[in-house]
């Protein structure tokens, strides 16, 4: 597991580090499961909006990759 | 995480492509990353080809929304190094090899429907494989 160095500012260390008190866990796990939960939200929040530009698509000739080849310059 | 290439992203707007539904689960996992190229790349197709400025916006959304929310790698000094090494190295046009390379930055698969260039290769899995 890496180990990393990050800046915080004052208030927000102490809102951390009682919710640790709080759970009876360590800094560095409250951070880690902060991190974890932050970035599955954004996951979810990301699933949505694609799911929600779904339904909309066309038929263009089923050949994405020739496409894309096509138009990129030699 | 899956790292997409344009043509992921191209097949989730056409219907008639083999690999739109598994392009669209993909998506929906939300676990995606792409690079910036991607955006030029799908534009390109969706305006000149396709001639469907409708697709070419929900593909820029789809783009901003992995920016936002996502991981879009942008080109920078090592990447550009590491892209023209590929290039020479696995014989791939500079296109295909930024995504190799932005892929490999993340320590993410690679997904794509190019099966001559990247998925024979060993560079990138087809949609269809990653989804199952």
């Amino acid at each position: 597991m890496a180990k990393v160095m990050i800046s915080l500012p004052d208030e927000l260390l102490a809102r951390v580090d009682a919710q640790a008190s709080e759970h009876g866990s360590t800094r560095s796990a409250t951070l880690r499961q902060l991190a974890e939960t932050g970035l599955g939200e954004r996951r979810r929040r990301l699933a949505e909006r694609m799911i929600a530009l779904e339904g909309h698509a066309g038929a263009h000739g089923g050949n994405a990759v020739g496409d894309l080849k096509a138009s990129r310059p030699e | 995480m899956i790292f997409l290439d344009a043509s992921v992203l191209l097949a989730a707007e056409d219907t008639e492509d083999r690999e739109h539904d598994s392009s669209l689960v993909l998506l929906r996992t939300g676990d995606v990353a792409t690079i910036d190229l991607a955006l030029y790349e799908t534009t390109n197709v969706a305006i000149a080809r396709w001639q469907d400025p409708a697709a070419a916006a929900r593909l820029r959304a789809r783009i901003w929304t992995i920016a936002e929310l996502g991981t879009l790698i942008r080109v920078d000094g090592s990447l550009s190094e590491e892209v023209a090494r590929l290039a020479v190295e696995s014989r791939l046009s500079a296109y295909d090899a930024a995504y190799v390379a932005g892929a490999r930055r993340l320590g993410a698969v690679l997904a794509s429907c190019d099966r001559r260039d990247l998925v024979n290769a060993g560079h990138a899995q087809l949609p269809s494989t990653l989804g199952r």
